[in-house]
């Protein structure tokens, strides 16, 4: 298993919606540079539901419902009204690019040394209505001060 | 301590020793006793928090597990780690690799305290690391006995400074106690050292504490008195033996040994002085015939009369003996010579002027010879002196014997 998948996959583990249904739906956006692992592993047991991880495109977002959002290469413009879009609703975002945590995307992957790194944006966590494990927070703010 | 034999043990050692022998027992053995009872306990303690440091150590580093975060998991176990009694740890991951490892920086690895924690049984406490019931780790921790040495180490300081502590007590106990003791048995020691060299019976062992001891000396005192009492009866016993032995039955005056005795002693006194000394012969004249016609009570009272009056004549310095039958002897020293004799020859005739009245009424006149034998002039030694003393009264008596022989005509 890839790092990155694994990040992800843990990320998800330590994520609470506030309504779960059997299956984790997470939704690859736009050009990803790692969705091609994350694919593969649709079908696991994440937290006991079912994983499902399907490539989505934006248009289309609304309707497939997704639990959480794993974004590639994506414009600010672009994540802005996405983001609009989806007001509202507890939706888990993962981005490939940090420049996206401070507009409001949750966890950012960043390569930091070994292993897969990520930042966290917390106010974004604060107001999506996800809870989010402290475990994770910690991790991420350790990476945050080297 | 001079009241025991050198090669025997003193009676301080022999106290201090049970002493500090029952101090070092009871302490040791109570000491041991809770020493086993709490490694026991501090066992279980050890292995409870090993176990719950275990189940924390799983709890904080399972996010880094998930991760796959080395770096974080490494930084969590010495944060969590550092300032406790772990010697190592170890996470493995899902498939039973090493994850992370940590060992303690103040033991070295399989030193001393990990041995001695495994050798009282420590195991090695272990925590499955669980992400929602899921495992996907698990935790090793390996104490480093930290807690056994500090436990044992300070007990065993405690347990030393108890048996020092007590031997101390202990050695207190024992002087006090040896004053109980060995006082009383050193004073009964003393008294009969008293008894046995100077045989003075009149000291006496003072009241001990110890009833037994009070006992045994009381004892000791009614046999000092007992013996006191004896000895004084058997001195009273003696003297009067000795009296009796120097003394005539009759008259109470000295017997003829004792007149001898004193006859001797007197001549090398006067010898060494340059004195001279008369001894005076006396004989009664017709005892014989009072005794036949009077009876033999007669003839004793006559000499007990005789005895006195030749008693009352002479100074006190002087000795008067009955020599046996009829006959006395009188010593007088020192004198001036033959004229004082002669004074007190005249003087013993004067007395026997009354006449003796017995019990049974019948008055008698005594009438005595008398010989006077002076040294150095009538002898050198007793033989010579007595001897002319004798002749000399032979003499008198034929003189008195025609005299009277001449009255009757």
């Amino acid at each position: 298993m890839q790092a990155v998948t694994r990040t992800v996959i843990g990320i998800l583990g330590y994520t609470r919606w506030p309504h779960e249904s059997e299956e984790l739906r997470l939704c690859a956006v736009g050009a990803t540079e790692y969705g091609a692992g994350l694919l593969q592993s649709s079908g696991l047991a994440v937290a006991g539901r079912r994983l499902s991880v399907k490539q989505v495109d934006s248009a289309q977002l609304k309707a497939s419902e997704c639990d959480g959002l794993y974004v590639g290469d994506m414009g600010e413009q672009q994540w802005r009204k996405l983001m609009q879009q989806e007001s509202g609703r507890p939706l888990l975002t993962i981005s490939e690019r940090s420049a996206l945590c401070r507009i409001g995307a949750m966890f950012c992957l960043s390569r930091q040394g070994e292993g897969p790194g990520f930042e966290v944006n917390l106010d974004s966590i604060a107001r999506s209505g996800l809870r989010i494990s402290p475990k994770i927070l910690q991790l991420a703010r350790s990476k945050a001060v080297p | 301590m001079s009241l025991f034999m050198d090669s025997q043990a003193s009676l301080h050692a022999v106290i201090r020793r049970a002493h500090l022998r029952m101090a070092a027992m009871a302490i040791s053995l109570a000491g041991v006793l809770l020493l086993v009872v709490g490694v026991v306990v501090l066992r279980f303690y050890l292995l409870n928090n090993l176990q719950l440091m275990a189940r924390s150590l799983a709890y904080t580093v399972e996010a880094s597990l998930v991760f796959n975060d080395h770096g974080e998991a490494s930084r969590v176990l010495d944060q969590l780690l550092r300032n406790e009694d772990v010697a190592r740890s170890q996470v493995f991951d899902a498939q039973g690799q090493v994850f992370v490892q940590w060992s303690s920086a103040k033991t070295s690895s399989g030193g001393t305290g990990e041995l001695l924690a495994a050798v009282m049984g420590m195991r090695p406490a272990e925590a499955p690391v669980s992400q929602d019931g899921r495992q996907i780790g698990r935790v090793v921790l390996y104490s480093d006995g930290a807690g056994f040495i500090r436990f044992l180490s300070s007990g065993l300081a405690v347990l030393l400074l108890c048996v020092g502590v007590s031997g101390f007590i202990g050695m207190r106990q024992s002087r006090r106690m040896l004053a109980d003791i060995a006082e009383p048995l050193q004073q009964l020691a003393r008294v009969a050292r008293a008894v046995r060299h100077d045989r003075s019976m009149g000291q006496r062992v003072p009241p001990a504490r110890i009833a037994e001891l009070h006992e045994l000396g009381d004892d000791f005192n009614a046999l000092l008195s007992e013996l006191q009492m004896r000895q004084e009866r058997l001195r009273q016993q003696n003297s009067q033996l000795e009296l009796q032995a120097s003394r005539d039955g009759l008259t109470g005056l000295a017997n003829r040994s004792h007149f001898e005795q004193r006859l001797q002693q007197a001549l090398l006194d006067a010898e060494a002085m340059g004195r001279k000394l008369a001894v005076l012969f006396i004989d009664n004249d017709r005892f014989k015939q009072v005794n036949d016609i009077h009876g033999h009570a007669a003839g004793d009272a006559l000499l007990r009369a005789v005895g006195l009056r030749l008693h009352s004549v002479v100074r006190e310095a002087d000795l008067v003996a009955r020599l046996g039958g009829d006959e006395f002897a009188i010593l007088l020293y020192p004198i001036g010579g033959m004229a004082d004799a002669q004074v007190v020859e005249h003087k013993i005739q004067e007395a026997m002027q009354c006449p003796v009245v017995t019990s049974s009424g019948v008055a008698l006149r005594p009438s005595v010879s008398v010989g006077i034998a002076v040294f150095p002039q009538h002898g050198q030694d007793m033989e010579e002196l007595m001897g002319h003393a004798d002749q000399a009264m032979y003499e008198a008596k034929v003189v008195r014997h025609a005299g009277s022989a001449a009255n009757k005509e």
